[in-house]
């Protein structure tokens, strides 16, 4: 288990940069494998719906997002008059190619009269590894022990 | 025991104990106190938004010169609420509170609530009160703290 918040000051810089505060350690997950990627999220207002949309890519002047290391849900909230926390965990299956530091956003979208709203950006959160390999397996010699 | 023309009277506590709280429908409203109990006050908020739990509490006072059994029943429109406890015990001139909580529904609403004596072999229908509850606006959409706290493998 990983925590993205931080409590120090360069946590809060981060945050105002766009850009998240990195896991102390970085997951390694192989093809084939899902990533449970939990948000949370503060809302008051009417009842509203729309999709949030979770992706692991590389980030350089924009998020390239990697086709194969999504996923998009629908997401509800309210009726609510006061603040209220939403703990929203999205399963993103982890396909296509293998490689390294890849990073992470998801952005709330879809909602009727409200802009598309996005996390900071994790960078370097996530390796991603093949799977396991055998070759040339075969009995190489056999004798009296 | 006093007397009430036409109304049946309360059964004493002790001399009959109701096997449960009034069931079913209402009828007429009563107009200022009933004859054996009394609504003396509904709290609850005078407006509420959509989804918003509302609390309400609900204050009967026996007017009868003994203990009695007392109940309420609430209804907003339409929707029956069941008040806890399902009746009770009162002395005389004593008064007892019921509570209930409900869901705000979509729109205004007007909240009535009738009182009940047992009588020894019924629930009668004794005194009504309605209040209105307002429907409060939410604010507008609004997102704060948006984040991941969190990620694993599955």
């Amino acid at each position: 288990m990983r925590n993205l918040y931080a409590d120090t000051v360069e946590g809060i810089i981060s945050e105002v940069e766009g850009v998240g505060v990195a896991p102390s350690g970085k997951l390694t997950v192989m093809i084939g494998d899902t990533v449970r990627v939990t948000h949370t999220v503060r809302y008051r207002g009417k009842s509203i719906s729309g999709k949030i949309h979770t992706a692991f890519g590389q980030k350089d002047t924009t998020f390239n997002e990697d086709g194969n290391k999504q996923t998009e849900i629908p997401v509800s909230f309210g009726p609510d008059s006061d603040w209220k926390t939403y703990t929203i965990p999205v399963d993103v299956y982890i396909g296509g190619n293998t490689g390294t530091n890849y990073d992470l956003y998801s952005k709330l979208m879809s909602l009727p009269g409200v802009t598309d709203i996005f996390t900071p950006t994790y960078l370097n959160v996530l390796d991603v590894i093949g799977a396991p390999e055998f070759q040339d397996f075969k009995i190489t010699d056999y004798s009296k022990a | 025991m006093e007397i009430n023309q036409g109304l049946p009277p309360p059964a004493p506590v002790g001399e009959s104990t109701p096997p449960i709280g009034p069931q079913g429908g209402r009828g007429i409203a009563a107009i200022a106190a009933g004859a054996y109990t009394d609504i003396v006050a509904i709290y609850g908020p005078s407006e509420a938004a959509y989804g918003d739990t509302v609390n309400i509490q609900v204050a009967i006072k026996n007017l009868a010169t003994y203990a009695i059994y007392i109940a309420a029943t609430g209804r907003y429109n339409g929707t029956d609420i069941t008040l806890s406890p399902e009746y009770a015990s009162v002395p005389a001139g004593n008064t007892y509170s019921f509570t209930a909580s409900f869901t705000m529904p979509n729109k205004k609403i007007t909240l009535d609530i009738w009182s009940w004596y047992w009588t020894g072999s019924e629930w009668y229908q004794d005194d009504h009160e309605a209040v209105s509850i307002q429907l409060k606006a939410l604010p507008s959409p609004e997102f704060s703290s948006f984040g991941v706290s969190d990620y694993s493998k599955t």
